[in-house]
């Protein structure tokens, strides 16, 4: 039997009915239409299917979806803003971070937690940060470069906004 | 892969989850985060008929540090929060370690130290300190509650004290009753989303020069995580000095019982048990005399 589900997805409130053994992994995907969530390993090994669970990156394969009742999630869809991409996603373009792209919303999404978390994280702690997600094309160097450039270029678009509310 | 099907309740008072659990007994599981339910379940190791998720005590979760210096853990506590409460840090530093090596940042924004400890793994990493820190664990059934010193609440691999119809409701970490530190040591084969090959965790507390105290708890060189007995007894009453941390971390290789795994061998667990022992002292006693001198407890 299934049961009605109330979340917020990408800031829209979505109801939807599940089985209550289905993992909000599966839920975004296949009720959801939300593709951009990958599932790899479905044991929370890979952070392929990562996602933000209010704000922190969590898993989606080792999350029942009931047990994400009334609760805020972002999936790699809501990153954009429109066509444009978030700084995240650009300076992964930028750097060529991405091959298979397989891991890339996962990686993009835990990059993007961090970077809410700490504005100038040091290589360590970019590394710490993603040490959930894996990628078996690029070997990592593109992806933590990508990671620290967009720290760099949040930070330019941040002083940049700042200037200009000065009178 | 396998899909298993089972009903699911929250329930969002602890009254409701305890007789939840008396009523569908074996039949239920709890969960609390769910990274190891869900895999247990996905590997058909468990198939259980209904999930009790406990997410909703909100009672249940958070770090309450007590008047006398001690701590009341909230066993809904996650790793991440654990890893990074300042509190946790200053009182039980061995447990802020130990969680913040557990599984990866995702796995510690869900994994909760009761669901560590519940599961019993030979390698949960937050049993240790909890044991090095004489912690008691309160257990709520139906019938009310009772107390267990997290010593002995493991009983073998996945098994404890816990009945079936009973919640792991806190975990209390007693004060020290002079200056003391605490410090935990792992080694995996890579630094995140693995399973310990072996983990040394020590509590040292001092009186004046010497070891008034000492607590040596060894992870996943046997079915549950074993006190360095041997160890121990040499530091009580001992002046740490270098030389005399190595004996003591020496000594508790006859405590391990280690085994030849895909993860190691036994003779290099034991290496390890000796490596590993002596960090975790050389920190634990670091701890106690910056305490020492600083006039905290």
């Amino acid at each position: 039997m299934k049961k009605l589900l109330q979340l917020t997805v990408n800031t829209v409130p979505r109801e939807v009915a599940v089985h209550a053994h289905a993992t909000l992994g599966e839920v975004l995907r296949e009720e959801l239409g939300l593709t951009g969530t990958k599932i790899g390993c479905g044991e929370g090994d890979c952070g392929a299917c990562t996602v933000l669970l209010d704000g922190e990156p969590v898993n989606s394969c080792l999350v029942l979806a009931l047990q994400a009742s009334g609760r805020e999630v972002t999936t790699i869809e809501g990153l954009a803003d429109g066509e444009g991409l978030h700084p995240v996603q650009a300076a992964f373009v930028q750097a060529g971070a991405i091959q298979c792209g397989f891991c890339s919303p996962g990686m993009i999404l835990s990059a993007t937690a961090l970077l809410r978390r700490m504005p100038a994280p040091s290589e360590l702690d970019v590394r710490t940060a993603l040490s959930g997600n894996l990628c078996r094309c690029t070997g990592y160097q593109k992806i933590v470069e990508a990671t620290l450039g967009a720290a760099r270029d949040l930070a330019t678009e941040g002083e940049q906004a700042s200037s200009r509310r000065r009178p | 892969m396998q899909t298993v099907r089972f009903d699911f309740v929250e329930p969002t008072t602890l009254d409701e989850a305890v007789a939840l659990m008396a009523e569908h007994g074996h039949e239920a599981a709890a969960v609390a985060g769910g990274t190891d339910l869900l895999r247990d379940i996905r590997t058909g190791k468990r198939q259980p008929a209904l999930v009790i998720s406990l997410a909703r005590l909100h009672t249940l979760s958070g770090v309450r540090p007590n008047d006398d210096g001690g701590l009341t853990v909230g066993p809904l506590t996650t790793m991440a929060e654990l890893a990074r409460s300042a509190v946790v840090r200053e009182r039980a530093p061995a447990l802020a370690e130990a969680a913040g090596h557990v599984g990866s940042p995702q796995v510690r924004n869900r994994a909760t130290i009761g669901g560590n400890l519940c599961n019993a793994r030979p390698c949960a990493d937050t049993a240790p300190p909890v044991i090095v820190h004489s912690a008691t664990l309160e257990l709520t059934g139906k019938g009310g509650t009772r107390e267990v010193a997290a010593k002995d609440f493991i009983i073998n691999p996945g098994q404890t004290q816990i009945e079936t119809n009973e919640l792991l409701t806190a975990i209390r970490l007693p004060a020290p009753g002079g200056p003391a530190g605490s410090a935990f040591e792992t080694l995996t084969n890579r630094k995140a989303v693995e399973i310990t090959i072996t983990s040394s965790t020590a509590w040292l507390m001092l009186d004046g020069d010497r070891v008034a105290q000492a607590r040596i708890c060894l992870g996943s060189v046997g079915p549950t995580p074993l006190p360095g007995l041997h160890g121990e007894g040499l530091l009580r009453g001992a002046d740490p000095t270098p030389d005399k941390l190595a004996e003591a971390a020496k000594a508790c290789v006859a405590d391990a019982s280690s085994i030849d795994d895909f993860r190691g061998s036994a003779d290099f667990r034991n290496h390890l048990v000796e490596v590993l022992t002596r960090r975790a002292l050389t920190r634990a006693l670091a701890w106690a005399l910056t305490r020492g001198r600083g006039g905290l407890s």
